[in-house]
């Protein structure tokens, strides 16, 4: 059987013409607005309370909507937002470096390989200023100079300095903001808060997105709730590897469910590798933790020049030492871009090079900058990160250089989405991490917080403004057909997942997943590995549902059945992101095809052929799905090798 | 390390719980506190016993999911540290480990090792916020904020350190686990990344 078909290609995404530094205002001034009265008497849904739900679901209901917010964990203030260390760009050009609007344009254009669409990113630039004096009038403590001015530091991929920064907690920092915003609206009654609910279902009435069926993860009471828009913050997926840096919740359950309903899911394929965590240390495993990018400022990558050389680092001088980012990329040295710095981590391992007890492993050495700036510098700029490495590790990083390896960090895909953000379901709107937009083939570091806050604070509340005005939409309640077949279709998965009652855990069958993923669509993909990573997928989620053992019952606190929902969604996406990164024959950012490099090892794109965003269409469980092809158009920077030499 | 377990198991809020001991074996030092519990729930589910019910999300520190009490400590026995990011090594071959949920009349328990922090959310929702809707903001650097000020740990920061004196003090502690015993501090005094010295 076809692995996909081809539809049509995807001819408008709503962006306005014209020079691309005035189309966000007049988008903004061509979009309809709603009057403040009809406002109240308008709901929307909001799943998700991270950097981009929790921003969207506050400001909202300080328009004057009814926001009703969800989340899965306790409270809002822990989505995995909260996790971010490194900081958020913004083209403030504090610094005089030649930093502008333009200049963080171009950077994301061309750091995300040439795969985004430049109206977007062009927002994204000039969005971002205002985020950091919305944060900053929220209290947010982010680094200062001496004088009081705020600091910036440098992240890979770009040559100024412009991330800001809360020491290593910038995401908590910022969601703390986020989540007082949206904690005030609660008090004042705007938006009604459902921490421990997950969405396990879309609703769709005549075509548009009109309500969620969720499950109380408390009580495991199913409810359905009913909206005039929705819109999904849900995150990203790499969680589908098993193993990544994001919290153990994260889940493709929200997207996944809309996708099946009808969303096109984009570029599921472009996933980011990061190449500084704390490498595996057994079979125990159950996540990895990121040392944040920003070491990259100070620390210094190598491994032994000979193969198989097993001093200690201490033992290993200069002249035996392979400083391989310095040597291959001089004028990026340690800061080159995530793809970058992870593959050629993963080439001197392959060589044989690799240090560690399992040889997956890279030095990130601060013995230099120890020297040059003082062992209290070093303390004042990362000391809770070596703190937490050190504590996983049990070794001292002031002593010892750190040992790293990439791990999955960020998924580039996710749900298609025009210029208003809204999905090819008209009224369902996606945000954050959870959409597709923005970073291409490959993300900037410092840059999804960005467009989370962006989204969510600035440009989603213009643009739903602009659908929610084309209403009044019909009233319709629960007990609509399509919601009570919605909610119909929720309780019999639940039924079928605890009726298996095998003999395979959960987690067991998520780590034999994550492998799979790991080897044949992580770091480097191939058409054979690829096409044999489709048969494991689909014979392993046959077993699944032959094997799977979910302990007890669907009306309590769960959270075996938690998981095996979402294991189970999982398990649908790997198929689809191994047939996209399949039929994506080229290399490009994340997407490292082993068919297609230069002969110096870089990854090889084929604009001729590929520059486009692929947008999946699904059919049916077991049916081909469809292809349809947005092209990408490049007036602004234009496409050349990606060269960080 | 051969580990004995004795784990709070309480099926709902109005069941009266009892601790429950459980053996594991084969434990590695390299394991995380959590990690020392999937082992433990992989077994239980296998057998056909309901699984121990924990809270946890980031598995790094950050989130405040993870509130244990661990032989009577808040997070356990090293100082600074979320149960999370908690490792074995911390322990003895043949210890025996007590296991609670983090129960205060606020925060009754859920089930098993989970309870309901929901006051704390709330007190936030009272009040603990700066009033800066979307938009309003001015020029971020209109108003400077001392170095010493800002750098401050979260937990230590003076009232009026982050934000400028006209506007009310930033309030939420920077991590969420329940709120301990000393008055005194505002927020967890153990989170691993909130609380460095920096
Ligand atoms: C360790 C780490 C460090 C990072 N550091 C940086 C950094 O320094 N700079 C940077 O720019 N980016 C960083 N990132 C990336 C960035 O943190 C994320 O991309 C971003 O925070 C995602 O925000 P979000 O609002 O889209 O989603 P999230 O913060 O992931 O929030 C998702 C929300 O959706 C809810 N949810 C999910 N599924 C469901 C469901 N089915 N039902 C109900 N609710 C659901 C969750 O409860 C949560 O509230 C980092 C990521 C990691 C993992
Ligand atoms: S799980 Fe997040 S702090 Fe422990």
């Amino acid at each position: 059987m076809e692995l996909f078909t081809e539809g049509d290609p995807i001819a408008d995404t709503k962006a306005p013409a014209g020079p691309i530094d005035r189309r966000w205002e007049t988008r903004r001034f061509e979009a309809k607005l709603v009057n403040p009265a009809n406002r109240r008497k308008m709901t929307v849904i909001v799943v998700g309370t991270g950097l981009a739900g929790g921003s969207a679901a506050a400001t909202l209901a300080e328009q004057g909507y009814h926001v009703k917010s969800y989340c899965y964990q306790d409270s809002p203030r822990r989505a995995h937002s909260i996790a971010a260390q490194g900081g958020i760009n913004a083209a403030k050009n504090y610094r005089n470096d030649g930093d502008s609007v333009h200049r963080l344009f171009y950077d994301t254009v061309k750091g995300g390989d040439f795969r985004s669409r430049e109206s977007n990113v062009h927002r994204l630039a000039e969005v971002s200023v205002n985020i950091i004096d919305q944060c900053v009038a929220q209290g947010v403590p982010f680094a200062r100079e001496y004088g009081g001015l705020l600091d910036t530091r440098s992240f890979g991929g770009a040559q100024v300095q412009r991330t800001f920064y809360a020491r290593g907690q910038t995401g908590q920092q910022l969601l703390l903001g986020a989540y007082q915003a949206l904690e005030r609206q609660i008090g004042l009654g705007s938006v009604e808060m459902n921490a421990r609910h997950e969405m396990l279902e879309l609703v769709l009435v005549d075509g548009k997105a009109r309500g969620i069926v969720v499950r109380d993860l408390v009580t495991g009471e199913i409810s359905t709730e009913m909206a005039d828009a929705v819109v999904l913050a849900s995150g990203g997926y790499g969680n589908v590897f098993y193993l990544s840096t994001n919290a153990k919740g994260c889940n493709v359950t929200a997207t996944w469910r809309a996708h099946r309903k009808g969303a096109y899911f984009a570029n599921p394929c472009y996933t980011q590798i990061h190449p500084t965590c704390i490498p595996v240390s057994g079979d125990h495993q159950s996540k990895l933790t990121l040392m944040s990018e920003s070491l990259r400022n100070d620390g210094r990558v190598w491994v032994p020049k000979a193969k198989g050389d097993d001093r200690s680092p201490k033992d290993i001088p200069e002249d035996d030492r392979d400083y391989y980012l310095e040597r291959i990329y001089p004028s990026f040295g340690n800061l080159v871009p995530r793809d970058i710095a992870s593959r050629a981590a993963k080439n001197v391992c392959d060589e044989g090079r690799g240090v560690g007890p399992t040889k997956l492993g890279v030095y990130l050495d601060f013995a230099d900058a120890i020297h040059r700036l003082g062992r209290k510098a070093i303390e004042a700029k990362y000391g809770n990160l070596f703190e937490m490495y050190e504590r996983i590790t049990g070794e001292d990083p002031y002593e010892v250089p750190m040992r790293i390896y990439p791990a999955v960090h960020y998924t580039m895909g996710g749900l298609w989405v025009d210029y208003d953000l809204q999905s090819s379901i008209p009224g369902l709107f996606v945000i954050g991490e959870a959409n597709f937009s923005d970073h291409g083939a490959n993300r900037l570091g410092a840059s999804a917080l960005m467009q989370g806050l962006a989204d969510g604070y600035f440009v989603l509340p213009t643009t739903i403004a602009n659908y929610l005005a084309s209403g009044p939409l019909d009233k319709v309640d629960a007990s609509h057909p399509a919601a009570v077949e919605a909610r119909t279709d929720v309780e019999d998965r639940i039924r079928r997942l605890l009726a298996v009652n095998g003999d395979r855990t959960v987690d067991s069958f998520h780590r034999e997943l994550g492998q799979i993923m790991w080897e044949h669509c992580g770091m480097e993909r191939s058409e054979a590995g690829l096409r044999k990573a489709i048969d494991e997928i689909r014979a392993l989620r046959d077993q699944f549902w032959q094997r799977v053992k979910v302990s007890g019952t669907g009306e309590e606190l769960n959270q075996s059945l938690e998981k095996a929902g979402r294991v189970a969604d999982f398990f649908e996406l790997a198929e689809l992101m191994c047939i996209d990164a399949l039929h994506r024959e080229e290399s490009c950012g994340g997407h490292f095809r082993a068919e297609h490099q230069t002969p110096d090892g870089e990854a090889q794109r084929d604009d001729d052929r590929f520059a486009y965003v692929a947008a999946w269409e699904f059919t049916a469980t077991g049916e081909p799905s469809v292809l349809h092809k947005e092209d990408l158009k490049f007036e602004y920077v234009h496409p050349t090798q990606r060269s960080y030499k | 390390m051969n580990l004995t377990l004795r784990i709070w198991r309480q099926k709902g809020p109005e069941d009266k719980g009892r601790m429950v001991t459980y053996p594991v074996d084969d434990v590695s030092p390299d394991m995380s506190f959590l990690e020392m519990l999937d082992v433990l729930n992989e077994r239980l589910i296998l057998a056909g016993e309901d699984p121990v019910a924990f809270d946890h999300d980031c598995r790094e520190g950050i989130c405040g999911m993870c509130g244990l009490m661990i032989n009577g400590d808040a997070h356990g026995p090293q100082r600074g540290t979320t149960a999370c990011q908690l490792h074995m090594r911390q322990f003895k071959d043949g210890e025996t480990i007590d296991i609670e949920p983090w129960r205060a009349s606020a925060f009754p328990v859920v089930k098993d090792l989970v309870v309901n922090r929901n006051a704390f959310d709330k007190i936030i929702a009272a009040g603990g916020y700066i009033t800066a809707p979307t938009g309003s903001a001015p020029e971020a650097h209109s108003t400077p904020v001392a170095k010493a000020n800002a750098d401050a740990p979260s937990s230590r920061r003076p009232a009026s350190a982050a934000v400028p004196a006209w506007r009310p003090a930033r309030t939420a502690p920077a991590c969420s686990s329940p709120p301990p015993s000393s008055p005194s501090s505002r927020c967890c005094p153990r989170a691993s990344r909130s609380v460095t010295p920096g």
